[in-house]
């Protein structure tokens, strides 16, 4: 188990380590964040001061390794843009990406699970046949175009929701949520459908083959043939078999999620992460894009960790030597 | 292409004779009315793309051909030049049915183009790792690991935000994001590929790998890769739309589907359907028909499935 | 909360409608205030949020503010006379003491960073308070713009900060011998966000600010009892928020959503004639321009009868009109045309015939390959327009590649020169000869002139009239430098320009919004019919 875990960590630091210096050194070719900075009046003096204020007149080698031994130290530069230390920003943002991601795996597991098990235990079934179209049409609407969609009608022709923006907040444990307020939730609904309905055409389809799978499977059959209720059935033994490729792949689509949330977060002006790193790869603000790539390797590590553990749990024949 | 994607059983049964390609071909689709539709659709689609310079009403990329004073007429409309525009016309007078007809091109062009170079590497890479094993095989196995530990639309993000935008940009960002999954596919197939005795007959007779890679392994290996090959085109063709709609895709004066939409989502709100309707429909029908077909290839691979077909 | 409760109705599918308190007024800005402390960003929103809470000597529109008049007692020394009876959000009363450490607080570096707004204050040298209510500035050479640079100087109490007591000695480190400045922290909480404008700050986070009524404001009460302001940079989201009942004004709606309003009788829209000119920078240099070549080998944008015919060759009607659905203006000259100080100049013809012969006359009768780049993420409508530039240019026989890019590669390509033809927009605050002293003059550092000449320009009669214009402090001297320069500008168009922008707000239809030129966006404009 150690060594597994060591190895994870080995590999992420060397995704981290390439991811770095590739977006590093890309950026400083492509963008100057003097030329974004400044204003059109200012003087040939004022550019330099500024570029010495952001330390980017350093050449650029200096500049990353300077970059490396302060993250070693934890500390993640201060935004071009904000002037505020890059991790205050992240850290900031992230509880508004995180609730939604949530509240969209939860739709999804709520909602596709049960559907999929359905569809599986009833192939021949009309309804199977226009959920299985269904989940396909989710799959194939992009997701910018659905959440405009969802705009259009939810919050403009019916004005049920909120558009954009957050809301109100109530703070948990010192992090500001949306969920405990009912402004808050209002405005989490449509994004959060907007990445859920994805999800639950995931889902959907995982637990129907799963199901189609665990009902061909030997022991099945002979479950019931001893006669056993088929409610009992599906509570005991097919629900626990298809838990685990459901897990596995929520907690794998978890990174994925929130990688996503990049367009949802766009679309509904949400403040998170996503958000940010892609207002910060416009102003060629590196520090954040830099440590925002950062963060999101060291979280897939931690998912992809935690998936492997929770597998184990579930399918005992998995071994970690 | 759908064909080979039905090989499962390579060994021919003695007691039958092998059923030819199209009648295999039409066990898969038979009895499954939705698959040919889907069929149909996408055989639609690649021929408009194909044909879009001489059916498409205007060329939409010709700068001198457009004139805003066209701008935003609604379907039906006659434009300056004399062409009649049935889906009626974009803000800067580019007619609706050329440019959906020419970004369905773009939009086919990148997702092919990027999906089959992807798996063509990925195969590769998936057979050496297999073949040779040792440290190639740990290389390219870590690779594909750390590839796929990153999610592919936030790596394209990125790529295309550090290289900048453009179609061949486009097409290498995808490329990089096809090549890991196959890899680690082909790799798991051709290993236990090479656990049968025919292998170790070719490798006794005197075989080079190259031989047996390409005479064994891989026609035995891509099977899996075929069907899991059209979900990676429309999942291409969804990810360049994305990436155009973020504005780090294709150039603004040739415009994909996913660009045609983003730039039509402008005017949504305003009553001026047609400019991101026309194109959304048309993209959520191509990606609807391939996956519509994928499900089938896939189903049909499923041997619990095909049990009871 | 009220929003609370609108939300509960509306889950409840009851259409209540999503006005707030009778006298809250809710306005999405397009990108969100920096900061509250009122020095280190710079940008419309920051400034239109800020001056909310915080003024300056000057106001906006060049009349007096927290000034009642000001005299030049030399070119390089001005003394302005403060208004007596004003007072800080904290009581304290507006003295000359407060305007001196104010701009120290200006000078000084944060956390050893430089603000934004420091080049602004040119070559200040020292700001001394003759009494309480006069303070004097000193310039190191003459300095006309001082007045402009004044809407910069935020006024914030002196007891904000550990001052000593007496006399504060300005410097231009914001050294001033003053121990402690309030932090960044110490702003964004409201401790320190104390200024003497109509609206007190309550809360800052970043998307989300909110203020309220000054209750002893020294001129004509505001409007509101309280302000929000939310910041939404997706447009659409931002006009569907509005639609939606979010808030009753957005900023910097798009042509399109304009347009969606007229069959609404809910909301409306107020447009302003902004003072933005946008237009393309041509390099004139003899020697060639990146991204623009001709079979000969020659350098066709140094011919003027090319340049000249790329201006006849647009059609400024129709991209005012189809682009912008009118809310543009045509432009006839570099500067506004109602910008104050602006000269009288001819409308710019459209005759792509004549553009035809021009480029056979110059030698380009079967055309040049020319490289347009245009920022993809910067101007609103500005890709299109760029994209309808490049069909009128096509259309004379010119073999245009556009090329647009994100504003961040951009900007770093027109500082290194790499951009032959590029488009841009060049706002005035400075009134009608800011764009033109810095985008066409040859360099002069001494008066801070031409430092973007990306055009490679070069004229003597345009030198002469600008290098006057930059030490006359008699205004109508200095207006007839500027047109001098301005003609000398338009018949060379090193650039060439296109529109003028609008400032739109789209608005509940109860609401009456009088717009400024400055693209903010502030609660006075706004007031209920």
């Amino acid at each position: 188990m150690l060594s597994f875990v060591l190895r994870r960590l080995g590999q992420s630091s060397v995704l981290v380590l390439i991811m770095s210096v590739l977006v590093f050194f890309g950026m400083y070719v492509v963008s100057d964040p003097v030329a974004v900075l400044a204003s059109d009046d200012f003087t040939e003096e004022d550019r330099i001061a500024l570029a010495q204020e952001l330390g980017v007149d350093r050449p650029l080698l200096v500049q990353y390794f300077s970059f490396l031994s302060n993250v070693a130290r934890g500390d993640f530069g201060t935004s071009f843009v904000y002037n505020r230390p890059v991790m205050d920003l992240i850290i900031e943002r992230l509880p508004a990406t995180l609730e939604v991601a949530f509240l969209a795996i939860g739709l999804g597991l709520i909602i596709g699970v049960p559907m999929g098990i359905y569809s599986g235990l009833n192939r021949k079934k009309r309804s199977t046949k226009s959920i299985s179209f269904m989940t396909t049409v989710g799959y194939s609407i992009p997701n910018f175009w659905q959440a405009l969609l969802l705009i259009l009608v939810f919050a403009v022709w019916f004005r049920w929701l909120p558009a954009s923006g957050r809301g109100d907040t109530t703070m948990l444990f010192g992090i500001p949520v949306s969920f405990l307020n009912l402004d808050g939730l209002s405005h989490m609904i449509l994004p959060a459908v907007n990445l859920a309905i994805y999800k639950i055409c995931m889902q959907t389809r995982l637990a129907r083959s799963g199901t189609q799978e665990v009902m061909f499977q030997d022991y099945m059959t002979f479950a019931r043939a001893k006669g056993i209720s088929r409610a009992r059935l599906v509570r005991r033994h097919l629900a626990r078999n298809i838990l685990i490729p459901i897990v596995t792949i929520t907690g794998l689509e978890l990174g994925g999620l929130i990688a996503f949330s990049t367009v949802t977060e766009t679309v509904f002006s949400w403040p998170g992460i996503g958000k940010l790193l892609l207002d910060s790869i416009h102003n060629a603000d590196r520090p954040v894009v830099v440590a925002y790539l950062i963060l999101i390797v060291l979280m897939f590590v931690v998912i992809n960790f935690v998936v492997d553990v929770l597998y184990a749990l579930l399918d005992p024949r998995i071994r970690y030597t | 292409m759908m064909e080979a994607a039905l090989d499962q059983d390579l060994t021919p049964k003695a007691d039958k004779p092998e059923p030819t390609r199209w009648e295999r071909f039409r066990k898969v689709f038979k009895g499954h009315p939705m698959a040919v539709v889907g069929l149909i659709g996408i055989s639609m689609f690649v021929l408009v793309a194909i044909l879009a310079p001489w059916i498409a009403p205007q060329d939409p990329y010709d700068l001198a051909k457009l004139d805003i004073l066209d701008g935003l007429l609604p379907p039906g409309s006659t434009l300056f030049d004399g062409t009649y525009s049935v889906l009626g016309t974009d803000a800067l007078g580019r007619d609706i049915l050329s440019g959906v007809m020419y970004g369905l091109r773009i939009s086919l062009f990148v997702a092919f183009t990027a999906v089959l170079v992807g798996s063509a590497i990925g195969v590769l890479l998936g057979l050496l790792a297999a073949l040779r094993g040792g440290w190639v095989e740990t290389i390219i196995m870590r690779a594909v690991d750390l590839k796929i530990s990153f999610p592919g639309i936030l790596l394209a993000l990125m790529l295309l935000a550090i290289f900048g935008t453009g179609v061949d940009k486009v097409i290498y960002a995808l490329i990089i994001g096809a090549w890991a999954s196959k890899a680690r596919l082909v790799r798991a197939v051709a290993l236990s590929e090479m656990k049968k005795e025919y292998i170790d007959a070719a490798r006794l007779a005197g075989l080079s790998d190259f031989r047996i890679m390409t005479r064994f392994l891989l026609p035995n290996s891509i099977s899996p890769v075929l069907v899991v090959l059209p979900m990676s085109i429309s999942g291409a063709i969804g990810a360049e739309a994305t990436l155009s709609f973020l504005g780090v895709g294709v150039p603004i004066t040739e415009p994909s589907l996913g660009l045609l939409i983003a730039n039509g989502n402008d005017y949504l709100l305003s009553g001026k359907w047609w400019i991101s309707i026309f194109p959304g429909l048309v993209l959520v029908a191509m990606v609807l028909c391939i996956n519509v077909v994928s499900d089938r290839l896939r189903d049909h691979a499923n041997p619990y499935l095909r049990a009871k077909d | 909360m009220k929003r609370t409760l609108t939300t509960l109705a509306a889950v409840a599918t009851v259409a209540l409608s999503g006005a707030a308190q009778a006298d809250v007024l809710r306005m999405a800005y397009s990108s969100a205030p920096r900061s509250v402390d009122p020095y280190p960003f710079g940008g419309a929103t920051t400034a239109g949020y800020k001056e909310h809470i915080y003024e300056a000597l000057v106001a906006h529109d060049d009349s007096p503010l927290l000034a009642t008049g000001w005299t030049w007692n030399s070119p390089t020394s001005l003394t302005v006379h403060l208004r007596e009876g004003v007072k800080f959000h904290n009581g304290d009363a507006l003295t000359a003491r407060d305007v001196v450490y104010s701009a120290c607080r200006m000078m000084f570096k944060i956390d050893g960073k430089r603000n934004l707004l420091t080049s602004s204050m040119g070559p200040l040298t020292d700001v001394v308070a003759v009494d309480d209510y006069n303070v004097r500035f000193d310039m190191a050479n003459p300095y006309p713009l001082w007045i402009q640079k004044m809407k910069f100087l935020s006024v914030l109490p002196a007891s904000g900060a550990d001052v000593p007591d007496g006399p504060i000695q300005y410097d231009a480190e914001g050294d001033c011998g003053i121990t402690a400045y309030p932090t960044r922290d110490d702003f964004e909480n409201g401790d320190a966000a104390i200024g003497t404008g109509p609206y007190k700050h309550v809360v800052y986070e970043k998307e989300f600010a909110k203020m309220t009524r000054n209750d002893d404001y020294w001129g004509a009460p505001a409007k509101w009892d309280g302000v929000e302001i939310s910041s939404v940079s997706n447009s659409g989201a931002r006009f569907a928020g509005l639609l939606a009942g979010d808030y009753d004004l957005i900023e910097n709606p798009t042509a399109e959503d304009i347009s969606a309003l007229d069959r609404n009788d809910d909301y409306t829209f107020t447009g302003k004639p902004a003072w933005r000119t946008m237009f393309v920078v041509l390099d004139v240099n003899p020697e060639g321009a990146n991204g623009v070549s001709a079979p000969d080998g020659s350098a066709p944008l140094a011919d003027v009868r090319v340049r000249q015919a790329m201006s006849l060759a647009i059609n400024r009607e129709a991209i005012t009109s189809r682009l912008f659905g009118g809310n543009a203006t045509v432009a006839n000259q570099f500067a506004p045309a109602y910008r104050a100080g602006a000269p009288e100049m001819p409308a710019l013809e459209y005759n792509p015939e004549k553009a035809k012969e021009l480029l056979a006359d110059a030698g380009y009768g079967d055309g040049f390959t020319l490289t347009f780049n245009a920022p993809s993420d910067r101007y609103p409508g500005g890709t299109r327009v760029a994209q309808a530039l490049a069909q009128y240019w096509a259309r004379i026989g010119i073999n245009v590649e556009l090329n647009t890019q994100p504003w961040s590669v951009f900007a770093k390509a027109r500082r290194a020169g790499d951009m032959g033809a590029f488009f841009y927009g060049w706002g005035h605050p400075q009134g009608a000869a800011q764009m033109i002293s810095f985008a066409f003059a040859s360099r002069n550092k001494d008066l801070g002139l031409g430092s973007s000449n990306y055009s490679n320009y070069s004229s003597a009669a345009f030198d002469a009239a600008m290098e006057a214009w930059a030490v006359e402090t008699d205004e109508a001297k200095a207006n007839e430098f500027v047109a001098d320069a301005m003609v000398a500008a338009m018949a060379d168009l090193p650039g060439i320009p296109v529109y003028y922008t609008h400032s739109l707000w789209a608005h509940k239809a109860d609401l009456t919004v009088d717009g400024r030129q400055d693209e903010r966006t502030s609660a006075f404009m706004v007031s209920k019919k």
